[in-house]
């Protein structure tokens, strides 16, 4: 692969390439999908290919192919430049330039217990099958899937810089979900997670000892009263938390999303550079901060796709927005160095900022003490559905379950409940942050963030705990 | 200079799943292949920023031994690449249990001609997209406005062969220009899809982005409320975009959808027309699925009435019926089945602007933004407008309004339906589809939020 990679960025070069990188990727995944009792997919994939991108008259220019044909590959060098030719007919200003970045030549693995691609197929199966047959077991439960997938990449790194490096990556997770339904109404209620590791993230889920609750709240919200509307204390879980972060802090600190480049799909950021440490994002409780190196999130890796080692950044810090999200060439435009968030899903994608895993720090609290501490509000938990504006200031979510709390307890289930706001007024009403108790804290994998044109679909983390908003809009709406 | 795309073309794809065939031993063997080059083009800050060639070619094998089933994808055509799948194919549908329900594959059935591949639009070149990428810069430039926006040209096969003897292939082109034209407090939007790339006419499309971003200058707050809204066509189609998930009779089945029990009832309003026609060659067609079962025109909603659902192999044989065309990848079969060229029906109401002036105190949308279902029975969706809304009083266009966030019934809404206009516009959609729908007067829409810092 080094010499296909070292014999590409030659040819690149003398095609008229000022910067080349390539990455040679060869990737394997499996899928293996129960649904209502019975195996509906078993998938192995394997791919490889190749992406090259350069820049040439002062303008990118990107080309792929499937394969590691030497040939093909070359063809792919001068295609990739000529593209580049193309693109400099309307270019603006100056050249691209790209920060500084060290030359490194490295490796980096996953750290895992278990190859999921060792262990045989048969025993992922029975636990679908089982975790299937609990959630099932319950009335009123009209469909059910439980899912695992696994992925392994290994990938090539190679610029004219000189970097080059090799890592091997490997993500896991699975998935249970049940639908109970009668006439004009379906609850779902669902569990899973996805990481960097082996099978010991599947295993750690218990995905055949929480199948019975998930049918048992799924079932039991067909009979729950309408979420109220109005204004109250909400209490998110830890899953709802990574949707809100994801969606209200990832993406808005993106910094090509903030300079305009994706303004063509989801728009740009109200994070503009002018009010990067001083902004109020929200209360003093608030700390965000992006960090590809902490174990097993989903957004863990070694180096981005552009030779620049994973990092931990401050976002945000005691409530005043600090930092982004950079590439080499938006790290520029602030006079900095990439903080390595530049990632691609695959051979023959481009690389684009891309959320690691965007966390909130843990608070002092603990969740009990959160509801104790509540005189009445509600408690909403999981993810039902997301939406947010072209600047990432108004968002609604749904969540699949809530519970009203009332003196401090938890009181009755809580059907359909929704919650809309403004990122800045919803953080800055955030009073309490879990964390204390052991697991409350907890990194939550994202395996659908889409982003860019073509459409790429990113792994991204988010560590949260449960945490308190308060006067937050609930019950959105007519039901 | 032409580039032309990566394509194997019918023979060799053909080919390929017939080595596939040929190397299984199990009872029974679909195989699918999917290659797609997409060229193109992003451009924001009024340059160039990315200019991409992607390419992707895949074999999906599908294998059967009693009623176990296996799959297995490979990017590889060579023989030991392919051995190598099938291999993996089978051996996973060995330890597979056993799925009762499984249907026999489809049997081969004609599969009817369309035209949807333009070698022109092909072999476009960087060059080429880059100037209509640059037609969209220029103008904005010369107005001290800023353009953003894509063009990009794709080539797609799909091939589909298996065991019974169903061998199909289908190559389609798709032109596709997104232009977005920003100014200090506004922006438009314009979009057009083509199969020739020659029908994009990028000047006048540009324009109506310029227009509406200049139209748009100083937006005032509104008060969410409820109002009448006039949805341009761009609107409409995010809207049918939900609303498409509700026909999938899987969803159907399982009582997550909102029509189970509704067939051959009345759910929208007299006026309203739904089909899906994946064959007509005013949208993008498409004339057999991911099984290889031809396509055909289907109707979905006759004069308000609900009228069919549609259904892939495996979730048409759990109802005793036979498949409608509308399978997804083998990968997707979970999901179920779904329409994806989708129609609806014109009225005599005109253009959007025509409708205002029959608005008495609403609004008009250019399009929405990040659309969620948010009950799926209910048919709740939400969502925000974006690239220019204005507020309507009196027939008259009064001024911008600051976008605003929606929490709707679309079971409601299209059952208060005020006008429909008099012509179709050709929107992308979901992949292979495409969806093909009017501008659209409705009663009352349900805007829930501001978005204002």
């Amino acid at each position: 692969m080094i010499e296909l990679a070292r014999k590409l960025l030659e040819r690149a070069r003398e095609a008229g390439a000022t910067y080349a990188d390539v990455r040679v990727i060869r990737q394997k995944e499996q899928g293996v999908t129960v649904k209502d009792g019975v195996v509906a997919s078993v998938t192995n994939q394997e791919d490889a290919g190749l992406g090259v991108r350069v820049i040439a008259q002062g303008a990118w220019g990107f080309a792929s192919a499937p394969g590691l044909d030497l040939e093909r590959a070359l063809q792919v060098a001068e295609e990739a430049v000529a593209i580049a030719r193309a693109s400099a007919m309307f270019k603006t200003g100056e050249d691209v330039c790209l920060a500084p970045a060290d030359i490194v030549e490295d490796t980096y693995s996953t750290p895992y217990r278990t190859d999921p691609f060792d262990v045989p197929l048969q025993d992922k199966v029975d636990l679908l099958l089982k975790a299937d047959r609990e959630m099932r077991s319950v009335g009123r439960v009209r469909s059910t899937t439980a899912q695992l997938r696994f992925r392994k990449e290994e990938k090539l790194f190679a610029s004219t810089e000189g970097t080059i490096i090799h890592q091997t990556l490997l993500e896991s997770g699975g998935n249970i979900s049940a639908t109970a339904a009668e006439l004009m109404e379906a609850q779902t209620r669902s569990w899973g997670n996805w990481g960097t590791g082996g099978y010991e993230i599947v295993q750690d889920l218990d995905l055949e000892g929480q199948a019975p609750r998930v049918a048992k709240e799924a079932a039991a919200l067909l009979d729950a009263e309408q979420c109220p509307s109005g204004e109250t204390t909400v209490i998110l879980d830890g899953p709802m938390m990574a949707l809100q972060i994801h969606e209200s802090c990832g993406h808005p600190v993106e910094l090509d999303r903030v300079l305009g480049t994706e303004v063509s799909l989801a728009g740009t950021s109200f994070l503009t550079l002018d009010k990067r440490s001083h902004f109020r994002y929200g209360s003093e409780h608030v700390n965000l901060v992006a960090d590809a190196t902490i174990p097993g999130g989903l957004g863990t890796f070694g180096y981005d796709d552009e030779g620049v080692p994973a990092q931990r950044t401050e976002l945000v810090s005691q409530g005043i927005f600090q930092g982004y999200l950079t590439s080499r060439e938006t790290a520029r435009v602030l006079g900095e160095r990439s903080n390595g968030a530049m990632r691609a899903t695959g051979w023959n994608k481009i690389p684009l900022i891309r959320m690691t895993n965007i966390n909130l720090e843990p608070g002092d609290w603990t969740l009990e003490e959160m509801i104790r501490d509540t005189k009445e509000g509600l408690y909403f938990c999981g993810v039902s559905s997301g939406s947010i504006d072209d600047l990432r200031i108004n968002f609604q979510f749904g969540a699949q379950l809530g519970y009203r709390i009332e003196d401090g307890s938890l009181g009755s289930l809580i059907k359909n409940p929704t919650y809309t706001g403004k990122t800045p007024a919803f953080w800055g009403a955030c009073d309490a942050i879990a964390g204390r108790a052991p697991g409350e804290w907890r990194v939550w994998g994202i395996p659908n963030c889409g982003k860019g044109e073509p459409m790429q679909v990113a792994h991204v983390g988010h560590g949260t705990a449960p945490t308190r908003i308060r006067r937050l809009r609930v019950g959105v709406s007519r039901w | 200079m032409r580039q032309e795309p990566l394509m194997l073309g019918q023979e060799k794809a053909l080919d390929v799943l017939q080595r596939v065939l040929a190397l299984s031993d199990a009872d029974r063997t679909e195989a699918i292949l999917t290659g797609a080059e997409t060229r193109l083009t992003r451009y924001a800050n009024n340059y160039i920023h990315q200019n991409v060639v992607e390419r992707q070619l895949s074999i999906t094998i599908k294998t059967t031994i009693g009623q176990r089933t296996g799959i297995a994808v490979t990017g590889r055509t060579d023989e030991e690449g392919l051995r190598e799948a099938v291999r993996r194919a089978v051996e996973t549908a060995t330890v597979t249990p056993p799925d009762p329900d499984l249907p026999p594959l489809p049997q081969p059935r004609p599969v009817p001609t369309v035209d949807a591949f333009c070698a022109a639009t092909a072999g476009l070149s960087a060059r080429e997209r880059a100037e209509r990428a640059g037609a969209v810069i220029k103008k904005a430039q010369k107005l001290g406005l800023v353009a953003s926006g894509s063009f990009s040209v794709a080539t797609y096969e799909l091939a589909v062969a298996n065991s019974e003897g169903v061998a199909a292939y289908h190559p389609q082109t798709r032109a596709n220009l997104v232009a977005i034209v920003s100014g200090e407090d506004s922006s438009g939007y314009a979009s057009a899809l083509s199969v020739r790339a020659e029908d994009i006419d990028v000047e006048a499309k540009a324009e109506v982005a310029i227009r509406k971003c200049l139209e748009g200058r100083n937006p005032r707050p509104l008060e969410p409320g409820v109002y009448e809204v006039v949805l341009e066509p761009e609107a409409v189609s995010d809207v049918i975009g939900s609303l498409a998930l509700a026909f999938n009779g899987q969803w159907v089945r399982e009582g997550r959808s909102p029509f189970a029990n509704k067939l051959g009832q009345r759910v929208f309003a007299p006026v309203f027309h739904l089909w899906d026609d994946p064959l007509s060659s005013e949208g993008i067609p498409l004339p057999f699925d991911f099984e290889g079962v031809p396509k055909s025109r289907m109707e979905l909603v006759t004069a308000g009435v609900v009228a069919g659902f549609v259904y892939n192999t495996y979730t048409a044989a759990k109802e005793g019926r036979e498949s409608t065309g509308h399978a997804l990848p083998p990968q997707a079969r979970t999901f179920g089945a779904f329409p994806a060229h989708l129609f609806m029906g014109t009225g005599d109401s005109g253009s959007s602007l025509d409708m205002a002036a029959r608005m008495q105190r609403g609004l008009l949308v250019t399009r929405f933004n990040y659309n969620r279902v948010v009950h799926p029975v209910k048919m709740v969706i939400t969502g925000l407008t974006r690239d220019g809304v204005w507020y309507v009083e009196d027939g008259k266009v009064r001024h911008p309004v600051s976008n605003l966030r929606y929490t709707q019934s679309i079971l409601e809404a299209l059952n208060d339906i005020r006008g429909i206009g008099s012509q179709r516009e050709l929107k992308s959609f979901f992949g292979l589809g495409s969806c093909c729908v009017p501008a659209l007067h409705l009663g009352s829409w349900s805007f829930t939020g501001d978005t204002r810092l």
